[in-house]
């Protein structure tokens, strides 16, 4: 059996998953930990260990105790890779402090992202996502799914919303991805200083004139009175833009790929006309999918107990959402996609505790608004590859597909 | 879970971290101040028809600011 201290593969986080099999269930490894093993060491990157959490109840206990802290500047807290270490584990904004300023800061910036709101948005979501598949329609397939729909329509949301011209999305759009996949500090370092400098020209741009937007609102009520300090705001802007499309790019990709591989809840979706089935079918799709699956990372800042296993001060805590959502316990045959799940809206895709994803409604209404549209508009959508010559992503935050050929 | 009990709804607005959970599974009870997210508490005594919807908001909300209590 591995042990704790085990270097050996068994050990090492994360492990592979197994792709040929099913590419959408989380590592072996990590659910032979759920069933034998919930709360248990594993090695990560930088040679140091974390504690891996498993089940659902202790992950939520992890997630709402304030014995645990989501500040990457605490010692023992275990970063996701170089890129996180070197860049975004750096910000002193909402994702990386914790709480009295965490929520002062997330009031500040939440307006755009409440239920009225994000209901608000949802006509000018629905044509943007019409105008794409007008395109695509025009174009005829076969088409890159991921470079027509699944980067283009949460890249266009989040530029309205916060108030980046459309036109930059190439710019930054390399530049987030080369900060997300650097393999080392310099090339972190350098995608970081590009899309930092081009925030920083952007909120001079937002001081002469202020626009109906997120940024402008943060500038001239939040960072002119001096609430907000300018460098954070950069930080918090490339969070926003970063956070705000490339993991819902993913999401989009994966669930339709399962989508086109399961063809009865696909019927199920291209058939219904109920706007409740489809937000659980989405909301299933989250839990069944797992994309976030590096998990949440916290240090312990105190001695806790979690599952029978003692937590010591400055021990780094990976609590893995995409495994929690697997968990028996709470979802009956969990390891099943089921649209009709009755419960499936209490998965933990976006986290839990008072980090949760803040664009999580925003997401799931992107989500909601493609699987609506795209199989009664495209009802012959096919796969133009087989699974097999598919390349998915495992590396990164967020497990994805790196291009999805369809046509009809 | 009693689906036809009625219970009664606070909610802690300091321990509150906007996510909005609240307000999208039991609109007729909770919703969001504009400017900070934070929950405003529409109704404390829902009706009954209310509760399973009460429920769930209080098993997500993610920051605990919601307390359910038996209504006598």
């Amino acid at each position: 059996m591995t042990r704790e201290t085990d270097m050996t593969v068994d050990n090492y986080f994360p492990p592979p998953r197994d792709l040929s099999r099913c590419p959408f269930d989380p590592p072996d490894e990590l659910m032979r930990r759920l069933r034998e093993d919930p709360v248990s060491k594993m090695q990560i990157w930088d040679g140091t260990e974390a504690w891996v959490i498993t089940r659902y109840d202790d992950g939520r206990a992890v997630l709402t105790d304030e014995r645990f802290s989501a500040d990457p500047q605490h010692a023992g807290f275990p970063e996701k890779n170089v890129a996180y270490a070197t860049t975004l584990g750096r910000d002193r904004t909402i994702r990386a402090i914790d709480n009295p300023e965490h929520d002062r800061q997330k009031r500040m910036m939440i307006r755009d992202f409440t239920v009225k709101r994000v209901e608000q948005l949802r006509p000018y979501i629905e044509s943007l996502v019409d105008g794409i598949i007008d395109d695509m329609l025009a174009t005829g397939g076969p088409i890159d799914l991921m470079g027509e729909l699944a980067v283009p329509l949460p890249t266009m949301v989040i530029c309205e919303m916060l108030g980046v011209p459309y036109t930059d999305r190439e710019y930054f759009g390399v530049r987030a991805k080369a900060l997300l996949a650097a393999e080392t500090r310099e090339e972190a370092a350098a995608a970081e200083e590009d899309i930092l400098s081009y925030f920083e020209a952007l909120i001079d741009l937002k001081i002469e004139n202020p626009t109906d937007d997120l940024l402008s609102r943060l500038v001239h009520d939040q960072m002119l009175p001096g609430h907000f300090g300018r460098e954070d705001l950069v930080r918090l802007s490339r969070l926003l833009l970063v956070a705000g499309h490339d993991t819902t790019a993913g999401m989009i990709g994966l669930s339709t790929l399962v989508l086109l591989t399961e063809p009865d809840a696909r019927r199920e979706v291209q058939e219904s006309e109920d706007p409740k089935f489809i937000q659980n079918a989405v909301d299933e799709l989250f839990r069944y999918l797992g994309t976030t699956h590096a998990g949440r990372r916290r240090v312990a800042i105190a001695e806790v107990e979690v599952g029978g296993e003692i937590i010591r001060p400055n021990e780094g805590v990976i609590v893995l959402n995409n495994v929690m959502d697997r968990d028996e316990s709470v979802f009956q045959d969990a390891g099943k996609l089921d649209l009709h799940r009755p419960n499936t809206r209490s998965n933990v895709a976006f986290g839990y505790g008072i980090h949760q994803c803040p664009g999580q409604l925003l997401a799931r209404t992107e989500l909601q608004i493609i699987h609506a549209k795209l199989w009664k508009r495209i009802p012959g959508l096919a796969l133009a590859a087989p699974m097999s010559e598919l390349t998915f992503v495992e590396s990164g935050s967020n497990f994805e597909v790196e291009t999805l050929p369809v046509t009809w | 879970m009693v689906m036809t009990a009625k219970v009664l709804v606070e909610v802690d607005t300091r321990r509150c971290a906007s996510s909005g959970n609240c307000a999208d599974v039991a609109p007729e009870v909770f919703t969001q101040d504009d400017e900070t997210g934070v929950v405003v508490l529409l109704e404390a005594h829902p009706a009954p028809e209310s509760t399973a919807d009460v429920e769930q908001a209080e098993s997500l909300c993610p920051a605990r600011a919601i307390q359910l209590s038996a209504e006598a």
